[in-house]
């Protein structure tokens, strides 16, 4: 098991590393100027200004200097949102937010995803099966844009219950509408792979031998079903959590929510590279971080990988 | 024991055992059985329909039209939906708290089936020139990805070991990055175009194609019927074309059906960050992206849009989903 | 021959299948006896409606499974010390819980899929015990110790804290006879437990159920599709054709004589070492039936070379043979023509009763 961990740990690291260096070597090619007002300035003021900020140098060195830094926390500054505030601050509390709400959403999708997933399993053909079935094909098709803006302008706007924009001053009430939004497609994706997997394992041979035990069904569904199910559906954890990255920057657009994915959307508009990087950069160690847990996670609770160190 | 049976009931059967019925087991079409219990699924067929629906409204609507999508009347701007027929039953008549927004910016003679936006463009004509792009966008996307990601695949899954290895490790570390990144930093890059956007879209969306492939070829790569064609003569690009690739069609095709309404999204939500197509130029995204703000005094400016985008993605993953289930039912 | 008492009376049983081409009549009206401490076998191909038929003592059922008719009368001794008998086709769920990994236990055909990969074996073995004999701590420890001595499984102690994975296919079906047994059941049902083995492991399985059953007394029905093994196991056996049993009686009966051309069929088309070389392999000729069309008459006429024009339009009831013997084909009407097994099979027997009455393996 240790085996395993570490050398997924390795893998995510190297992973890492050349992610950086791809998105840097890609925003050294962008065309447009970091500079505001760059057709303002002569050309000795821009190469002045490159030279601050050290852009003269090649880009190797460039990259060196970067990762070096941010190993400090050091992020570079930012050129044109606010020019010379360091971009960990302007993070900082950002990410915090970010995460948080994705989160939440996260949990609350998987585990109520999760509980009408094996409801449906158990009650097939049933009201319960069709109803869930419907929830899952909205929730799975219907983009994010949809429940945000149905939700906030019926439930916000309409009843009032809960605010439409979000407000730091009462993050619990202001989050409600976001986070519900927010976790459709894991709720709906979740529900519906839950269903499926249910469904085979309760079907499957070590069921029957189970059931010719003669245990009660409780029994039978705790202890058997649910535990190889939810093995199962730890796969369908990867694309969730795509989505809920996509997801939560319509979310934070819609709802006003100061988060990582606003200013993300800022600095790509202004141009502000070194923004961009930083915040690209962070998205994708969240990913990483992410599927590394995952695949713990799946160590963990499936014997055959703990105890034989590694799925093929 | 005890009935009467014809004397000549006992005697030995002469019929000679061929032409006992042979025919216990009926054949079916197989292409037949799919399209059938893809119609038997009501979800399925509804499918159908809503997507033929939508497509040809893209593709008539703008063009019969009054209107361009591109024709600013600023005088005429942020007039609520007005539809001939059901104005006289008092809904969509063009008024908005009782007042006649037509009558009153002097647009009586005008009717605008989904209303005007704030530059007093026509939405009906928006939406559906808007849902030609974004259909458009995610076709062009989705079928250069099936070809790289279907090529991809059975050369990585045929071919195996170091061949397989190299194109793995890229896989994986390309799909490492989440795609939401670098189709954004793509279009930093390039700047957002109707191109651009296609190529954005095509770099990131082979992957998923490429895995299902290769997972289908390893299986089958194993099976008898490819050792038996091989011990036959049969050259690899043969029984790569010949053998594994009809075999892999069922799948290939489910994931390309699933992959347009992922390309729609996508194409949705780029514009909504900001890098979508260009104005003019209308696509669903780039108009929920302008009418979100006043979602709340116009909704009608927003709605539009998101429920053709929500029909239209419904409509697609419907139709995946039935084709999924009829080419492979499972224990349902 | 000892009195016997019954344990398991089967009668009528027919089960369908809903399906999306029509109705599937898998089992098309069986009996089944049997009595203490014997081991009853059911012998028939892939698609007879052995599985499912056997399945319905455990009341195991498919979601598209539907019971036209049936009862199965089961007498056994409950845990006060009361003899009772009860229909298993009647009682509810809960009853059921009651007798099954109880009194009835089953053992299944992969071991490979059978046990639930989550779960160390420790685990899945004292299931049934805590359930049924509320045992639990110091006492559930030995007894799961002693189940898996029991089944041949060296260093039992080790092997409680294994997980399915770790087990070769072999030790894994031993696990799921452990696991049938820990709670002393009156009978054990086993369906094709040795199919899915490596043929030098089936034997030893197959010598393990048979030691056991001596051990402890138990009824066993054995489910099979090899007449080998079911020469090695059983005291009666049981043919099954096409949904109906088509004959049954003792082993020495149904091996040394044969009535129903099905049953001639079979016995025929067993490879033997002792064959001559010069023989041609017998096989029964055609398909099984569609089991969605109805049958009329005898199922098996289409492919019997010994059919009578009646095969075709009447169904043949039993006809007794002798106390423990019958078979349901028209062939034993007394208006039929003499028709005997066809030379090669006799000439079969006699070796095989020269040799003492064990088939070649």
């Amino acid at each position: 098991m240790k085996k395993y961990v570490a050398k997924r740990l390795v893998i995510s690291v190297m992973t890492l590393l050349i992610i950086l260096f791809v998105l840097f070597l890609m925003l050294s090619f962008m065309p447009g100027s970091p500079f505001n007002n760059e057709e303002k300035m002569s050309p000795d003021q821009i190469t002045q200004l490159k030279a601050y900020y050290g852009l003269d140098k090649p880009v190797l060195e460039r990259f060196v200097i970067y990762v070096l830094n941010m190993l400090h926390g050091d992020f570079g500054v930012s050129y044109s949102i606010q020019t010379n505030m360091p971009i960990a601050q302007m993070i900082g509390g950002r990410l915090a937010i970010t995460v948080g709400i994705g989160l939440e959403a996260g949990v609350l999708g998987a585990l109520v995803g999760l509980i009408l997933g094996v409801i449906a399993a158990l009650r097939r053909h049933t009201a319960w099966d069709s109803a869930a079935t419907v929830i899952a094909v909205l929730g799975v098709s219907l983009p994010s844009f949809v429940f945000a803006l149905g939700l906030s302008y019926f439930l916000g706007y309409r009843l009032k219950l809960f605010p439409i924009l979000f407000d730091t001053s009462a993050p619990l009430s202001s989050s409600v509408l976001p986070v519900i939004a927010l976790s459709m497609f894991t709720l709906a994706s979740v529900e519906r792979y839950t269903r499926s997997e249910m469904v085979s394992v309760m079907e499957s041979d070590y069921m029957m031998l189970a059931q010719s035990k003669g245990l009660p069904k409780a029994k039978l569904v705790i202890n058997h079903a649910l535990r190889n199910t939810l093995i199962s559906v730890i796969t369908v954890l990867a694309p969730l959590l795509v989505n809920l990255m996509t997801g939560s920057l319509v979310i934070e657009k819609i709802f006003s929510i100061p988060g990582l994915g606003s200013l993300y959307i800022t600095a790509i508009q202004s141009n502000d590279y070194n923004v961009v990087l930083a915040i690209s950069f962070i998205y994708s160690v969240i990913f990483i971080l992410t599927m590394l847990l995952v695949d713990i996670l799946y160590g963990v609770i499936d014997p055959r990988i703990r105890l034989a160190g590694g799925r093929d | 024991m005890g009935k009467t049976v014809p004397e000549g009931g006992f005697r030995l059967c002469t019929k000679s055992h061929e032409e006992v019925a042979e025919k216990e087991y009926a054949d079916y079409s197989y292409a037949r059985e799919i399209a059938g219990r893809f119609l038997a699924n009501k979800g399925a067929a509804v499918s159908l329909v809503i997507i033929a629906t939508i497509v040809v409204m893209a593709i008539i609507a703008p063009m019969v039209s009054s209107y361009a999508y591109d024709d600013v009347q600023t005088q005429y701007n942020n007039l609520p939906p007005r539809i001939p027929g059901l104005e006289q039953v008092g809904i969509f008549d063009g008024t908005s708290d009782g007042v006649n927004l037509y009558a009153q910016k002097g647009a009586s003679d005008q009717y605008h089936l989904f209303g005007t936006d704030s530059l007093g463009r026509d939405i009906w004509t928006r939406v559906w020139s808007g849902t030609r792009i974004s259909l458009t966008i995610a076709l062009w996307a989705v079928i250069i990805d099936v070809f790289i990601g279907v090529a991809y695949g059975l050369v990585s899954g045929y071919f195996g070991g170091k061949v397989d290895i190299v194109l793995q490790r890229i896989t994986e570390v390309l799909s490492s990055i989440p795609q939401l990144v670098i189709v954004t930093l793509m279009l930093v890059v390039m700047k957002p175009g109707l191109e651009n956007i296609i190529v954005a879209l095509i770099i990131t969306g082979w992957i998923d194609m490429s895995r299902i492939v290769r997972a289908q070829v390893l299986r089958l790569k194993s099976q008898e019927f490819v050792l038996a064609a091989r011990t036959l003569g049969v050259s690899a690009w043969g029984i790569i074309f010949r053998e594994i690739l009809p075999n892999t069609l069922a799948q290939i095709i489910v994931t390309f059906m699933f992959s347009i309404p992922n390309a729609i999204f996508l194409e949705a939500f780029l514009a909504f960050v900001g890098l979508g197509v260009p104005a003019p130029l209308a696509s669903l995204g780039s108009m929920i992206n302008d009418g979100y703000k006043s979602a709340m005094t116009y909704p009608y400016m927003v709605v539009a849009p998101v429920v053709v985008l929500a029909i239209l993605m419904l409509g697609f993953n419907l139709f995946a989903d039935g084709l999924r289930d009829a080419i492979d039912p499972d224990a349902q | 021959m000892a009195k016997r008492e019954y344990i398991l009376r089967m009668r009528d049983m027919a089960i369908s299948f809903k399906t999306a081409n029509g109705l599937v009549k898998a089992v098309r009206g069986a009996d089944l006896d049997v009595c203490k401490g014997e081991t009853v076998a059911i012998v028939g191909e892939s698609g007879s409606g052995k599985s499912v038929t056997v399945k319905q003592i455990m009341g195991i059922r498919s979601a598209n499974e539907v019971v036209e008719s049936g009862s199965i009368e089961f007498t056994y001794v409950d845990d006060e010390g009361t003899n009772r008998t009860v229909d298993i086709m009647k009682l509810s769920e809960r009853e059921l819980t009651l007798l099954k990994g109880n009194h009835i236990a089953m053992v299944f055909q992969d071991p490979l899929t059978s046990l639930d990969p989550t779960m160390n074996i420790g685990r899945q073995l004292s299931e049934s015990i805590v359930a049924h004999l509320h045992l639990e701590g110091e006492a559930l420890h030995t007894r799961c110790v002693e189940l898996l001595d029991l089944v041949g499984i060296t260093d039992p102690e080790a092997r409680l804290r294994s997980y399915p994975h770790q087990l070769s296919g072999g030790m894994r079906q031993r696990v799921v006879i452990a696991i049938a047994l820990s709670c002393n059941p009156d009978l054990l049902i086993c369906d094709e437990p040795t199919t899915a083995l490596d043929v030098t492991i089936q034997a030893r399985i197959l010598q393990l159920i048979i030691d056991l059953q001596r051990r402890m007394g138990i009824s066993v029905i054995f489910i099979t599709h090899n007449l080998g093994v079911v020469a090695k196991v059983s005291d009666y056996v049981n043919v099954m054709y096409a949904g109906k049993i088509i004959e049954a009686g003792t082993i020495d009966d149904v091996f040394f004589d044969p009535r129903h051309p099905y049953t001639w069929g079979l016995l025929s088309s067993m490879p033997s070492v002792s064959t001559d070389r010069s023989e041609r392999l017998y096989t029964i000729h055609g398909n099984p039936p569609n089991m969605l069309n109805d049958v009329v008459g005898d199922a098996f006429a289409p492919r019997n070379p010994y059919a009578l024009d009646i095969d075709f339009e009447q169904e043949p009831p039993r006809f007794v043979v002798n106390e423990h013997h019958w078979a349901a084909t028209w062939l034993l009407d007394p208006r039929a023509p003499k028709v005997e097994m066809p030379s090669q099979l006799k000439r079969r027997i006699a070796l095989m009763r020269a040799e003492g009455g064990g088939e070649g393996d």
